[in-house]
């Protein structure tokens, strides 16, 4: 239903723009309707600018997204973007500043009602609320009429779940939802969401958080420095994780049975140097000087629904985008 | 040590928080943990019903009392933080050796 076709992002840094930093590159992967996928990475791997790209929030530099065959960058004018925004919504990591202090938080419901449900009755409009609120677990008498600074995060960060959820939602992307939640609200979140998986809502989970990401998702996408290195279905990836980044990220899991000083002794290290590269095993021709052709592939398949990319983590030009 | 609604629920080394639990509180927290490998379809994590109560009017008391699948009529009067064992204290009327 969503698809990126090699999807990258060029910001514009320096004085006048003079230097290109590349944040995501040939990015390729779907979200199917009701499936979860993840895209984990480490900070300033492009998973943000990833859902912002989705969201239309900014421009892609080169690739294409489309939602049900269009593209996504070619919506343009009021109502095409009006009827885009009517099925694709994003919920971000700080849920404080997505609210105007000044305003009451149900604020966020009333900007939908005047866009998108103008004719509706107030009686009717109040009964819709109300629904999508107690889908997500939330009592409207206790965060109708109240001021941002007087709920909790994770009451906010569902209240903006609820907002996405009065329109016709057919992807959510989720960037780091939960990441400043305590741990019994986190999992309310997560069970909220499997909820609309199993709806048909496609969503797309933004997080750094592998035993996150592990729990909710039927796929996993694993950037680094803006490039896929190993994507496929979540039980692959965690179990035969291929790529020694990807093997690195789940080795440094800390895990509740296991301390410190036990467990420092076992990591090692999991980059094996010297190893040979599948990816340019399989395309010895393949981003050649560092530099990737539009034709060159940037996965291997390894096994169904199991792609890794390129090994050589040292060498900085490797998938730097063909000029 | 854990503190729930701005008292002492629990006080034990980090290791027997993790393992042995007393209190009910840290139970539901440490069981909502997510680890590598717990997957949703195999193993549904579930969260503490409800939400903390308001502090302007704190409830009289255990505190945990209205979120707490233990709860019974004892917890009206407010549990005291006793030792239960070496370096292991804990506040709830239904950890044995707590009872008045």
């Amino acid at each position: 239903m969503l698809s990126l076709n090699r999807v990258s992002k060029v910001y514009k840094v320096g004085t006048f723009g003079g230097k290109d930093l590349v944040a995501v590159r040939d990015c390729t992967f779907d979200v199917s309707p009701g499936e979860c996928v993840s895209l984990i990475g480490e900070s300033g791997s492009g998973k943000t600018t990833v859902g912002k790209m989705v969201l239309k929030l900014i421009s892609i530099s080169k690739g294409s997204i489309t939602y049900d065959g269009a593209d996504v960058a070619s919506v343009k004018g009021g109502g095409d973007v009006k009827s885009y925004y009517g099925h694709v919504q994003g919920v971000f990591q700080d849920p404080f500043s997505s609210y105007n202090p000044i305003f009451k938080a149900d604020r966020v419901f009333d900007l939908i009602r005047r866009e998108y449900f103008p004719g509706m009755a107030a009686a009717e409009w109040r009964d819709k609320v109300e629904a999508a609120l107690r889908s997500v677990t939330l009592d409207p008498s206790q965060v109708l009429g109240k001021y941002p600074h007087q709920l909790s995060g994770g009451q906010l960060q569902r209240l903006l779940v609820a907002r996405a959820l009065l329109l016709d939602l057919k992807i959510l992307v989720a960037d780091e939802i939960i990441s400043m939640l305590d741990a019994s609200t986190r999992i309310d979140v997560l069970n909220l969401l499997a909820d609309l998986k199993s709806r048909g809502v496609g969503i797309l989970f933004v997080t750094h958080d592998l035993s996150l990401g592990n729990y909710i998702s039927e796929r996993t996408v694993i950037l680094r420095r803006g490039s896929i290195v190993e994507m496929g279905a979540t039980d692959k990836v965690f179990g035969q994780p291929t790529h020694p980044y990807t093997r690195m990220l789940i080795s440094s899991v800390p895990q509740l049975h296991k301390k410190w000083s036990q467990i420092e002794a076992e990591i090692g290290d999991p980059v094996v140097k010297g190893a040979s590269c599948l990816f340019h095993d399989a395309y010895p021709t393949a981003g050649k000087n560092g530099i990737y052709a539009p034709t060159d592939p940037t996965l291997v398949k390894i096994e169904d629904d199991h792609f890794v990319g390129c090994f050589d983590l040292d060498n900085e030009k490797v998938g730097i985008l063909a000029a | 040590m854990i503190m729930y609604a701005g008292k002492l629920a629990e006080k034990a080394p980090t290791a027997t928080i993790i393992q042995k639990p007393l209190h009910p509180y840290t139970q539901a927290l440490v069981n909502s943990l997510p680890e590598v490998g717990v997957r949703y379809k195999d193993k549904k994590l579930a969260g503490i019903p409800g939400s903390p109560p308001s502090l302007l009017k704190p409830p009289t008391g255990c505190r945990f009392r209205a979120r707490c699948p233990l709860a019974f009529a004892k917890c009206a009067e407010e549990p005291p933080f006793v030792k239960v064992d070496t370096d292991h204290s804990v506040a709830c009327w239904k950890v044995p050796g707590t009872d008045a």
